[in-house]
């Protein structure tokens, strides 16, 4: 098993919609991912909503027949391992975060609710939907834009766009000011 | 000195900080200096002994150190999320 192949299936995100919201089905494969039970959006590109009900645990259970969108997709993460810039154990360590702040998102929200779904709640504090407890909604919230920031900054392409906009206003700026660590100074 | 002005609820990401201020509905990230000044103030503290927290942490020289985190203290302060009283002789 190659390096990305063990980083994928230890992470299995990109099918939960903790990436997107759905993904492109060819024209020529939408009767066989029906028949999978995806749900398909048609359209002038028709494309099917995450998580994929294939998905098994974090692996792919259709893997010699999957989709063709999931066999080319490449994360952020999995491009720098591949292209060398990321180390495999650093780019597992991210995962593994990932993997904490999705389960911690899921275990507040009710079953059959997706991360899409959830995405598309409002940040309206005191709107929180029936099937939330108003007062797990705030912890919700925070986890939620915990596990978009993350996949922000390591996991979408820059060419996707982030999933969150100007939702976070940053206290110290984005960039890491000073070098950890060393204890000398002037 | 300088204390904590509101309670935020606190997702620990890398080494960032992810806050909710639940009243107001508002999300802050603390970058890792910022956000070790939040813990810091977990307890009040002043500005010097903010200062030695993080020349403690972090290679920076003393000016420098200084000069930013007066920048970010003023930034806490004006988003509400810090208070601070002129309680202490520490340089503010």
């Amino acid at each position: 098993m190659n390096v990305g192949s063990q980083l994928c299936t230890q992470c299995g995100l990109c099918c939960t919609g903790a990436l997107h919201d759905t993904a492109s089905a060819a024209a020529d494969e939408i009767d066989a991912l029906r028949e999978r039970g995806m749900n398909i959006v048609p359209g002038e590109k028709a494309v099917f909503s995450l998580p994929c009900p294939c998905l098994r645990g974090t692996s792919c259970g259709i893997y010699q027949d999957r989709p063709r969108v999931c066999s080319r997709y490449r994360c952020q993460l999995l491009r720098d391992v591949e292209a060398g810039t990321a180390e495999p154990a650093e780019a597992l360590l991210k995962v593994r975060e990932a993997r904490r702040l999705y389960e911690a998102v899921m275990q507040l929200i009710p079953p059959g609710m997706s991360l899409p779904e959830v995405r598309a709640l409002s940040s309206d504090l005191r709107h929180a939907p029936q099937s939330i407890a108003a007062e797990h909604y705030p912890v919700l919230m925070l986890r939620t834009l915990a596990l978009m920031r993350y996949i922000d900054q390591h996991f979408r392409h820059s060419d996707e766009g982030p999933l969150l906009g100007e939702e976070i206003l940053t206290m110290g700026g984005s960039a890491q000011p000073f070098e950890e660590g060393a204890q000398e100074h002037v | 000195m300088y204390e904590r002005a509101v309670h935020l609820l606190e997702a620990e990401l890398g080494d960032e900080i992810l806050t909710l201020d639940p009243a107001a509905g508002q999300c802050f990230g603390f970058n890792p200096v910022a956000a070790s000044i939040w813990r810091r103030l977990a307890q009040p503290a002043g500005f010097d002994e903010l200062k030695q927290t993080l020349l403690e942490e972090y290679d920076v020289t003393t000016d420098r150190c200084t000069e930013e985190l007066r920048e970010l203290m003023q930034v806490l302060v004006d988003h509400g999320l810090v208070r601070h009283s002129n309680s202490n002789s520490g340089v503010s």
